[in-house]
């Protein structure tokens, strides 16, 4: 053994953890023989003894009573908290930690979907309407009107896919749509919003003109579907119709037409209701 | 003539030691792990036992880390403390209850030192105090002479607090608190061979700083303590 390798192992040596006998025995030797050494091991040793001394120095220090008395207070605390847990839902406590923390975090997703979802819902309801649009309908005489009455020349794209529209779905909606643009896809919007008969809410002695083809509407189809809104219009939008000019008096006042509308939400064709 | 006298109200605690029955006088020599079984079950007794048990030990930890009494104490509460809240997150397989004690106190240790960073080191404060405060503390002729008593100990628990504290754990674990390798690797989580090495680097730390501290090592802070006259 040379100076190097007792280097190494000169703590393990002092420690007594040198296991291999025969190890031991060359340490010591070299020891004996080595002056640097002699001196490196005693001064471990010296090491050694200064600590022992202090560890036992410190042997018997112990923690004051009122933290176990604190401690004891914690406890009792503690428990009270769990019983009450348990006194609350007893067949939770019986399940593992992780089964209880996945029960807890499923239950507050719930609570919480329960308050969210009609949230969201009554805000997609309240947002989801266009201000403009203030009725839609689509009364059995709107329905024929559409078949039958859209008659000019230049109406006939609109009449025609208004007519496919109206046979795709042969339960068409004879009451109020819910909302534009509408696909009238079946009788779904009846059997889930049974509303009023749209007869007894809008007078059926109404009078209607005739479907005028917009031109920004001529030329589309209504293959996907279409709605027939209700709106109110200032009086000097009929001039756009070759009607007389809005009396001077009554700048303000207001008619009632009805827009047709496609898929894509563009107007198709017009036509006034009195 | 009173027909129905009232049941009289058992106390909590004695209706505990009727349940655990003979469980009260056998709680001295229960192992740690049936210890711990009874605090889950909500034994007070049990906990009580396992605090007096081990906070000796936690509490010398905690002051040979940090040299101050107050903070150790602080650090045994918590320790046990945190053992009420989590004892169901304690799994034996993963080691003993001791090391995962140990360990909690070793990491509330580095955090109050890790915030006490302000506080000033040991050598600085003795360089502050000038060689007259040195001369105090050591014997004059051999720094090494007599470290079991008096002021050649307190020179020692000094040596040992100023140490980094990565050195200084594996010196308190392994030669304070005489813990074996393997263990002491446990509490720290690191490998035998680095604690070995450690504390091996520790002890030379510790040396250098005793003998350069004494009269006959003054000026020479650099001493190779292989070579320190003894």
């Amino acid at each position: 053994m040379n100076c190097q390798e007792f280097e190494l192992i000169v703590v393990d040596l002092v420690r007594g953890d040198v296991t291999d006998s025969a190890l031991g025995t060359l340490c010591w030797a070299h020891a004996a023989n080595c002056a640097r050494c002699a001196d490196r091991l005693l001064e471990q040793e010296k090491l050694s003894a200064g600590i022992e001394a202090l560890a036992t120095h410190t042997e018997h220090v112990r923690a004051p009573e009122r933290i176990e008395g604190l401690l004891r207070a914690e406890f009792r605390k503690q428990q009270a908290a769990v019983n009450r847990e348990s006194i609350a839902a007893p067949h939770i406590q019986n399940l593992p930690r992780r089964v209880r923390d996945a029960t807890s975090r499923l239950a507050w997703a719930m609570a919480a979907a329960v308050v969210l979802v009609p949230l969201v819902a009554i805000l997609v309801a309240k947002w989801g309407r266009t201000p403009a649009v203030t009725q839609m309908v689509q009364t059995p005489s709107t329905q024929q009107t559409t078949a039958k009455q859209a008659p000019d020349a230049q109406n006939k794209t609109t009449q025609q896919t208004a007519s496919r529209a109206g046979s795709k779905s042969q339960a068409a909606p004879k009451s109020t749509l819910r909302s534009a643009p509408h696909k009238p896809t079946g009788g779904d919007t009846d059997s889930k919003a049974p509303r009023k008969p749209v007869s007894n809410r809008y007078p059926t002695d109404e009078v209607a003109t005739n479907f005028f083809a917009l031109p920004y509407g001529s030329g589309l189809t209504l293959d996907d579907g279409w709605a027939l809104v209700r709106v109110s219009l200032p009086r000097s939008a009929l001039e756009t119709f070759g009607a007389p000019p809005a009396n001077d008096k009554a700048p303000t006042d207001r008619v009632t037409a009805e827009v047709l509308l496609g898929e894509d939400g563009l107007a198709r064709a017009i036509r006034f209701v009195r | 003539m009173e027909l129905f006298r009232p049941r009289k109200e058992i106390p909590l605690e004695r209706r505990k030691g009727i349940a655990h029955g003979h469980t009260m006088t056998n709680l001295a020599s229960a192992s740690e792990n049936d210890l711990l079984a009874r605090i889950k079950a909500g034994d007070e007794e049990a906990f009580i036992q396992l605090y007096r048990n081990r906070q000796g030990a936690i509490l010398r930890f905690a002051l040979q880390m940090c040299g101050s009494r107050s903070v150790a104490e602080d650090v045994t509460q918590e320790v046990f403390l945190a053992l009420i809240r989590e004892a169901g997150n304690f799994d034996p397989a993963r080691g003993s209850l001791s090391s995962y004690l140990y360990g909690m106190a070793r990491n509330m240790v580095l955090d109050h030192l890790s915030r006490a960073r302000q506080d000033v080191p040991i050598a600085d404060a003795e360089a502050a105090e000038g060689p007259s405060g040195r001369a105090g503390l050591v014997a004059p002729s051999d720094p090494l002479g007599d470290l079991t008593r008096g002021e050649g100990m307190e020179a020692l628990r000094k040596a040992i607090l100023a140490l980094p504290p990565h050195y200084r754990e594996v010196v308190v674990l392994c030669d304070l608190n005489e813990m074996d390798y393997a263990r002491a690797a446990g509490i720290l989580g690191c490998a035998v061979g680095t604690v070995r090495s450690r504390l091996h680097r520790a002890r030379e730390l510790i040396l250098k700083k005793l003998c350069a501290r004494g009269p006959a090592g003054e000026g020479v802070g650099n001493l190779n303590p292989a070579r320190c006259a003894l």
